[in-house]
């Protein structure tokens, strides 16, 4: 109870005498575990990372529009506060990493059809095979089909903007994934 | 020239049949060879044009038949 009353009071004088450095820095140290703690609950894979990410961009905004917008009458209150701005926070990210996400896809999906257009092949290949490119991602398909073409594994990878060496594992894989898929599903041996 | 590339040739140029298709893609993704073959056939169909011209090569350079 003194720990907490005496981190108050340092907090409310430094606020009062506007050290900026002083406040953010106890309010950083005492509520840094916290944030990280509420941030890692909206976040699946990596989320120590995330949620280290979020709270420094948490301190970064609070920096910026300062601290006397900040109300330092309990730590309960300090405690609500931070809770719903990291609700807000991360909630911001997961819709922002989820708009780009849909870009890129749609971005993709442009590219895999100019790809089938210009190339010809969309008009070419079968159904079964149009079904099948499915189980490939949209990177080894763009690389599949152009090499299908005739494509050498440098122009794919100049025609992409990627290594010569990333075409080459894409092609890999693609082949052996719809190799795999062929087998299992055609019932062919080895 | 034999059946098979008579068929990648077909194929190539978007003249197979749906069974055709899937015939060829079968040997295509199962075997290295064919995939090749029909690679060249597309490069052979971007650099001489038509089926005739492709087939003619294939045929006077290759000896295939």
């Amino acid at each position: 109870m003194v720990t907490q009353k005496k981190f108050l009071t340092q907090l409310q004088t430094a606020q009062a005498q506007g050290d900026e450095n002083l406040f953010f820095s106890i309010l950083f140290n005492k509520f840094q575990p916290y944030i990280i703690s509420q941030a890692s609950t909206y976040f699946n894979e990596r989320s120590a990372i995330q949620a280290k990410d979020i709270c420094q961009d948490i301190f970064e905004k609070l920096w910026k529009k300062g601290s006397e917008k900040i109300r330092t009458n309990s730590e309960e209150e300090l405690k609500g506060f931070f809770k719903q701005v990291v609700k807000n926070t991360c909630i911001n990210s997961n819709k922002k990493k989820s708009n780009t996400r849909k870009e890129e896809l749609a971005d993709q999906k442009e590219l895999t059809k100019k790809i089938t257009t210009n190339t010809g092949l969309s008009s070419l290949i079968s159904n079964d095979l149009r079904m099948t490119l499915n189980y490939l991602t949209t990177k080894q398909k763009e690389a599949y089909l152009l090499y299908i073409d005739g494509w050498q594994l440098k122009e794919i990878a100049d025609k992409l903007n990627i290594k010569e060496t990333t075409a080459k594992n894409r092609v890999f894989t693609a082949k052996k994934k719809l190799k795999e898929i062929y087998k299992r599903s055609h019932g062919i041996l080895e | 020239m034999n059946n098979k590339f008579q068929l990648l040739l077909k194929y190539a140029f978007g003249e197979s049949n749906e069974n055709e298709k899937k015939e060829i893609e079968q040997l295509i993704i199962t075997d290295e060879f064919y995939l090749d073959t029909l690679r060249g056939i597309f490069r052979l169909k971007r650099l001489l044009g038509s089926k005739e011209k492709v087939e003619n090569f294939l045929l006077t350079k290759h000896e295939l038949n």
